[in-house]
């Protein structure tokens, strides 16, 4: 349903091209759940706002399609944008609180989506239109509902401050789904919320997916969450995809030094040990990157290969991919 | 369809429709919502109120002024000129406070001359609103050239003094009521746009503007409906700031004879006309003087009741 191809992005700075996004390919079939994992600054929230064409002032496409049913989203005018964010392809932020405009009642917002994409057009009649205003509350109220949302009818009325986190990103995900997107991006959703609560927010995206056949984009930094919530599992490393894969494929046998390293690092019940281990050095600086690979000064099985051209991906069977020499 | 009573009474949601009637709606309902919660903030405000109720006192003496004046404020008997106030010696009861040099009723000059100070002031602030809102908007919200332009204009404009900048204006156009609100909102914007812009951008980067832009939102759309109401309380309050200031300017110009001719009555040519009979006469300068200063005062008292009951950040019990 949504394929990147060769998908690069720079931001101009005075310091020169800032690549966030060197050449990705993706792809999300109907109903299938995608992780983007990866560090802060890696790149992988700037790639779902090139999916819908919202990337900040000095960000640039440098090459690439993004094919959404069959046609490029690079390629469409403004106004066709428009039309498709929201209603084919939805996005969820990170922090609910500051997404939802304070000033809105909940359900206004949750119905300001649908009024938008006219959902409702065709329902006529009423003075001021309010047969079209009563589809379309009982529509907010319905989705408010799905989203677990208790007594809808008067939260409803609430505006975002009454709200809880959990709920303000419940009521985020309901203006999501009000047009029954294809396609949804998560952006780090449960991030700003606190653990009991992200398995709540989780849950409730994992069961949109199964009735809605929605696919899903998920952003995140958490391995436990993409391992539990993902079908496939892209891992980003300095505006590079490095690994690629079915979620068991990628969890139970990274590939790449990079993977193994993240996964090292996540602190076990098991273990005995009273450190986790650390990937040793810092993120590159994005300003600096050449061609060879990126994760090559922090690497432990690094060798000259490395440094000497691009390192392309390399298939490791059943679709799992890794960019590393090691696996040449 | 059982209709639902929301908290603060309202049974209806407002359907958004064009983003300019969008707007006007979400104005009223706000308005119509807090007005509640508001009255409640002002009685526990002591000097807003005073400003209200003073502003209330005004607004209803100058539209009623041909039934609450007692006499023609054109038309005087020059044998009654220079009458004393009702309660100094030489005054008469018909006169309350006097008659100035031809023998009009000087109270009833000054109620006509409330609604020249009312007019001005709202329809000057008014325009600067509009003018300055929807330039500031623009301005921040899609910086670049335009931004650069309006910005280095209005720095421009604020180099000058605002009175210097008006007499300039009032000079080449000429006096009367219309080049008067125009010499004042030539200028009078700026302080509206600067605001705007700078609320723009500050709201602009606030996610829930990139939100509605993943929402498929046009950009008019989210300026409009999306982020001025976030930002419209601050245009009020200074809004209600700058009218008392454009009503002394007002006052100052037609002082100075460039404003309102006379014979109409406005405050500020009362209190020049006045001056020459200052030793033997001093009420035809002093009550319109004391019109003008309770007018401003009453509504920067409101004004400055207004920012500390709608900015959240002060919440008052």
């Amino acid at each position: 349903m949504l394929e990147i191809k060769n998908l690069a992005m720079a931001f101009e700075t005075e310091r020169g091209l800032v690549r966030a996004v060197n050449k990705v390919d993706l792809s999300v079939a109907e109903g299938e759940v995608m992780g983007i994992v990866g560090e802060s600054g890696c790149g992988k929230s700037v790639t779902l706002l090139n999916i819908l064409g919202l990337v900040p002032h000095p960000g640039k496409v440098l090459s690439g399609e993004i094919m959404f049913q069959g046609e490029d989203l690079l390629k469409k005018s403004k106004k066709e944008m428009r039309d498709i964010r929201g209603k084919d392809i939805a996005m969820i932020f990170q922090d609910p609180m500051t997404t939802l405009n304070p000033v809105f009642r909940i359900g206004e917002q949750i119905r300001e989506s649908m009024r938008i994409h006219g959902l409702f057009k065709d329902v006529k009649g009423g003075f001021f239109k309010s047969a079209r205003k009563h589809a379309e509350k009982d529509r907010a109220v319905e989705l408010m509902e799905e989203v677990g949302i208790p007594s809808p009818e008067t939260r409803y009325h609430n505006f975002p401050h009454e709200f809880s986190g959990g709920m303000q990103q419940r009521a985020l995900i309901a203006i999501g789904l009000s047009c029954k997107p294809k396609l949804l991006l998560a952006d780090e959703p449960t991030t700003a919320l606190d653990v009991t609560i992200q398995a709540q927010i989780l849950a409730l995206m994992q069961k949109i997916n199964q009735e809605h056949g929605a696919g899903i984009i998920l952003v995140t930094h958490d391995l436990g969450v993409a391992a539990e919530f993902c079908h496939k599992i892209a891992v980003m490393y300095a505006g590079r995809i490095v690994e690629q894969g079915r979620t068991e494929q990628v969890m139970d046998n990274p590939h790449h030094p990079y993977t193994q390293g993240l996964l090292r690092s996540i602190p076990k019940m098991s273990s005995k040990k009273d450190r986790i281990e650390p990937i040793p050095g810092g993120v590159p600086d994005l300003a600096e990157l050449k061609e060879e690979c990126a994760f090559y000064p922090r690497c432990a099985k690094a060798h000259d290969k490395c440094l000497s051209q691009e390192v392309p991906m390399f298939d490791a069977g059943e679709g799992h991919t890794v960019r590393c020499y090691l696996y040449g | 369809m059982p209709v639902t009573k929301t908290p603060d009474g309202l049974s209806e949601e407002i359907t958004p429709g064009h983003p300019l009637i969008h707007l006007l709606q979400i104005k009223t309902r706000i308005f119509l919502a807090d007005f509640r919660g508001f009255i409640r903030k002002l009685k526990h405000h002591p000097s807003a109120l005073i400003g209200a109720l003073l502003i209330i006192l005004f607004l209803v003496v100058a539209f009623f002024a041909p039934a609450v004046a007692p006499h023609d404020p054109f038309v005087g008997e020059l044998s009654e000129r220079l009458i004393a106030p009702s309660w100094l010696e030489g005054g008469v009861s018909q006169y309350i406070l006097g008659t100035d040099q031809q023998g009009r009723d000087l109270l009833s000059r000054i109620i006509y001359g409330a609604r020249i100070s009312l007019w001005v002031g709202f329809i000057s602030v008014t325009i600067s609103v509009l003018i300055g809102t929807l330039l500031g908007a623009a301005a921040g919200y899609f910086r670049g050239k335009l931004d650069l332009f309006l910005s280095r204009t209005a720095d421009l404009l604020l180099a000058f003094p605002f009175l210097i900048f008006a007499v300039a204006v009032m000079s080449f156009l000429g006096p009367g009521l219309i080049n008067l609100i125009l010499a004042l909102t030539f200028k009078g914007w700026v302080e509206f746009f600067r605001l705007v812009r700078g609320e723009m951008l500050s709201e602009k980067t606030k996610e829930y503007v990139e939100a509605a832009k993943a929402n498929g939102q046009s950009n008019l759309r989210i300026i409009l409906s999306e982020v001025l109401p976030n930002i419209i309380h601050t245009i009020i309050v200074l809004g209600t700031l700058r009218m008392g200031f454009f009503i002394i300017m007002e006052a100052s110009l037609s002082f100075l004879g460039l404003g309102i001719q006379p014979p109409d009555p406005a405050w500020g040519s009362m209190v020049n006309e006045g001056r020459q009979f200052m030793l033997n006469a001093w009420w035809l300068s002093t009550f319109p003087g004391a019109a003008i200063l309770v007018l401003v005062l009453s509504i920067n008292l409101f004004g400055e009741g207004l920012r500390d009951i709608l900015d959240p950040r002060l919440k008052i019990e």
